[in-house]
């Protein structure tokens, strides 16, 4: 239909000049290597070696996960993620496996590239990788250098080098602090309960934290807590290796979407943590729970638009095999709008992630900006997929519906997509509108 | 059997009542709600989010008995006044009273309002070709659904006799539950047929796992050639569109009400930024906004006058268009309310999310609804 189209530029272009020939695009090739090749060389080589992985170990799992994710052992797939260098990606070479360059200039763009490869397979499974990340964040980003030199320079080393993984998950959420621990106006009236005990050597940390991604299977857990007796400010980050006294993962949640990742209760009673497994300095949790926040929301806009282009991927797969009355629907001129449409959506979340990952720190509003647009944009693109397929659109086997279960929970973690409004506007408040307050 | 107090008002309505009054309809809403509380509730429980399978044939046989769910037979109590019974043919009060027992029943359990919706179209088709059928769940409605209805006008049938290996039929899906007996709706070379399994002998199911109402959605082939068409007029087919269009547009209109209602009561309790959430402004304006549309979509669903199967159709695909839309983002954003609780099965909300979502895309997604609609604007 397009491509013997005798009009067509690539056709028609013979009857130009010799330059203007060249400064034709005569290339066959996908937008998605059009977009590889505005990365940095090293970075392109993570987005090959991500989509290779995805389509090798986690497409095949997708659907039988999704549908029992209990049975479901995911060692041996972080193993082979640990051994890709997928695991180590948030550090650097020589201790992490990062292109150091390209680090140098943006810390998150390489884990959100391959965030968006693994979750275009499984948002379930992309959430169990990613989510180790999510619980090294603070390590990596308390600054402490004793806290490197205790705890993240030895696990890297074991998984870059020796392909041992170890698995983290981040702790912050509580039965009756959901998104007041993720925004600075609500925190001051929080009602966090772990609490974290003074005693010789140590804490005592009690309490219960909920939602935690990768809780039950995590070997390390950076766990938030005040001190007894003090507020949110007080808040303070400890390692809690499992197996320590007192230290339980309760209910695994049943959630909607993203099933392969557990979302677990994790019990404190009585759970002494040593003063060397403070991570960060006491009561610098606050902050670095934000900070944390602010790194990881371009990741999880990269998940949601994983989830997108994997629904468009098997929408445009559908229709391709689908014929009527002797015509494929993808030559049907309405369904080609409607996916072209979607193709818009997915390039303008893309350009917004990315555009967000663009500075070497994350900054507050952006990585909230490329958040909040992606998943809202992700949730649309996955209903379109879903109505041009029609009837089968809600069918499992075509993995167009578990997307949508998929990227509807990007709306809600790491901020609610209204908490991620205010971050936007505090950052804008205390800037743009701070500055025409003093000339006024 | 729960004693219903209104059964008394369907023995008079077999004493001869012929058409229904705005109190008529009201206690048929009562009937419902109460059938939703003493048993339907049963249906949902923590270890069955989509539903506890096993009892639905007793619940289907109650709601049969009580007149909810309409039966092709005379002396059923529904065959009048249930959902689509014979009644909706000729009064557009026992339309309006139909969609208040979908949306009814929906509040509490979407997946078994459409079972009723699809067994009241099959049930009516039925009283229209004057076949009676007086099983307990009979029907599992099917019908080729790969596209939509304008394109599957263009589907000819080469013969009455349908082999088994015939393309249109060798995949068709359909919804119900534990069937006896199938329709199948398709386009004749002469119009419409219909084609009636009276034994599941014909017919080999196999359940497709879904996005939302699980449990009722099957893919279905043939062991032997089918001559059992009935022909079926234009206007049944307009009028069977019509309705399933409508009660889709009830049903999620029952599901938006029903999820409106938990985040209402989910933000008056629940603590956040040193308040009941209620007071949050981001809060409010997913509620208000759910307000707005749920009103908004029960106007538009409601706003029909007259039976005219062509106008009646015409109402339908708008309504299915904007009112399944309008009440998929009533439920999203009451989810939105609930935060990651909304994603758990627990509070019962992601349930009508993907309920809402699948209810929005079959039998004519928005996509082909705005198609449909502009035709038939142009065919005019």
């Amino acid at each position: 239909m397009f491509t013997d189209n005798y009009l067509s530029l690539r056709n028609s272009k013979k009857s130009l000049a010799f330059l203007g020939k060249l400064l034709v695009d005569s290339k066959y090739q996908s937008l998605w290597e059009y977009d590889t090749k505005l990365l940095p060389h090293k970075v392109q080589k993570w987005r090959r070696k991500a989509k290779t992985f995805s389509q090798l170990y986690i497409r095949p799992l997708s659907r039988s996960v999704d549908i029992d994710p209990y049975t479901f052992d995911p060692n041996p797939l972080i193993q082979e993620a640990t051994r890709w260098g997928f695991q180590t990606i948030i550090m650097p070479f020589p201790l992490g496996s990062a292109a150091l360059f390209p680090y140098l200039r943006s810390t998150t763009l390489q884990v959100a590239v391959i965030a968006e490869e693994f979750a275009t397979e499984c948002g379930g499974l992309a959430l169990l990788l990613l989510a180790h990340h999510l619980g090294v964040a603070p390590l990596l980003l308390s600054g402490h250098i004793p806290t490197w030199f205790k705890f993240l320079i030895p696990m890297y080393i074991k998984g870059a080098w020796f392909g041992k993984p170890t698995t983290m998950a981040f702790a912050i959420t509580e039965p009756d602090a959901g998104s007041d621990v993720e925004d600075s106006i609500g925190a001051k009236d929080a009602h966090t309960q772990v609490t974290a005990t003074p005693v010789k050597g140590g804490f005592i940390l009690n309490g219960t934290k909920v939602f935690i991604s990768d809780g039950s299977i995590a070997n390390r857990v950076t766990v938030f807590a005040k001190i007894k007796g003090q507020g949110i400010d007080s808040w303070t980050c400890f390692l809690v290796e499992k197996g320590m006294k007192g230290f339980s993962v309760g209910r695994r949640e049943k959630k909607m979407g993203q099933r392969a990742s557990d979302a677990s209760e994790l019990i404190f009673d009585n759970v002494f943590v040593p003063k060397r497994n403070i991570v960060g300095k006491l009561k610098g949790g606050w902050p670095l729970n934000q900070n944390v926040l602010n790194y990881s929301r371009p990741v999880v806009a990269a998940m949601a638009l994983g989830h997108a282009r994997g629904a468009f991927e098997r929408a445009l797969h559908f229709c391709n095999l689908h014929a009527y009355m002797g015509k494929k629907l993808i030559e049907y001129n309405e369904i080609q709008y409607e996916l072209a449409d979607m193709l818009i959506k997915l390039m303008s979340i893309r350009m917004i992630i990315w555009r967000s990952c663009a500075h070497f720190r994350a900054v507050q509003s952006l990585s909230s900006i490329a958040k909040v647009y992606a998943s809202d944009m992700a949730v649309e693109v996955c209903k379109q997929a879903m109505e041009i397929m029609g009837d089968q659109g809600v069918a499992h086997e075509w993995g167009v519906e578990k997307a949508l279960r998929d990227a509807r929970l990007t709306q809600i973690y790491e901020g609610t997509n209204q908490i991620n409004r205010y971050a936007i506007i505090e950052h804008q408040y205390t800037t743009d509108v701070a500055i025409y307050n003093v000339i006024s | 059997m729960i004693l219903y107090a209104s059964l008394s008002m369907n023995r008079d309505m077999e004493e001869g009542m012929d058409s229904l009054t705005n109190s008529d309809i009201v206690q048929f809403e009562l009937l419902t709600n109460d059938f939703c509380k003493k048993s339907l509730s049963q249906f949902i429980d923590e270890h069955n989010p989509d539903g506890n399978f096993s009892i639905l044939p007793y619940l289907i046989d109650e709601a049969c008995s009580i007149g909810i769910i309409t039966k092709a037979h005379h002396n059923a109590s529904g065959y009048d006044y249930g959902i689509w019974g014979k009644q909706t043919l000729t009064s557009t009060d026992a339309i309006i009273n139909s969609l208040s027992m979908l949306s009814v029943l929906a509040s509490t359990c979407a997946s078994f309002a459409f079972l009723a919706h699809i067994q009241g179209l099959a049930a009516n088709v039925l009283i229209q070709s004057q076949i009676e059928n007086n099983t307990p769940y009979p029907f599992l409605s099917f019908y080729n659904e790969l596209l939509p209805p304008q394109y599957q006008a263009l589907i000819h049938l080469p013969s009455n006799t349908l082999k088994v290996n015939n393309p249109f039929i060798a995949q068709l899906y359909g919804f119900g539950y534990n069937p006896c007996y199938a329709i199948v709706c398709l386009p004749d070379t002469s119009g419409w047929s219909m084609l009636y399994f009276d034994s599941v002998q014909t017919i080999l199911l196999q359940n497709i796992k879904t996005h939302g109402l699980r449990g009722l959605y099957y893919k279905a082939r043939f062991n032997s050639d089918i001559t059992a068409t009935i022909p079926v007029s234009n206007h049944t087919i307009e009028l069977l569109f019509a309705f399933f269009w409508l009660g889709i547009a009830a049903i999620s209109i029952g599901i938006a009400q029903s999820a409106y209602l938990k985040a209402f009561n989910y933000a008056h309790q629940r603590y956040q930024r040193g308040s009941v959430i209620k007071n949050i402004e981001s809060v409010q304006m997913l509620l208000g906004s759910s307000k707005a549309k749920i009103e908004t979509a029960k106007n538009t669903l409601f706003s029909f006058t007259a039976i005219d199967s062509n106008l009646l159709l015409k109402h339908a695909a708008h309504s299915k268009l904007t009112v399944t839309t309008m009440c998929s983002q009533v439920v999203t954003d009451c989810l939105q309310v609930f935060g990651g609780y909304g994603y758990m099965e627990d509070f019962g909300i992601e349930k009508k999310f993907r309920d809402i979502n699948t209810l929005t895309t079959i039998g004519g997604s928005p996509f082909f609804m705005k198609q449909f609609i502009a035709q038939m604007e142009m065919e005019e």
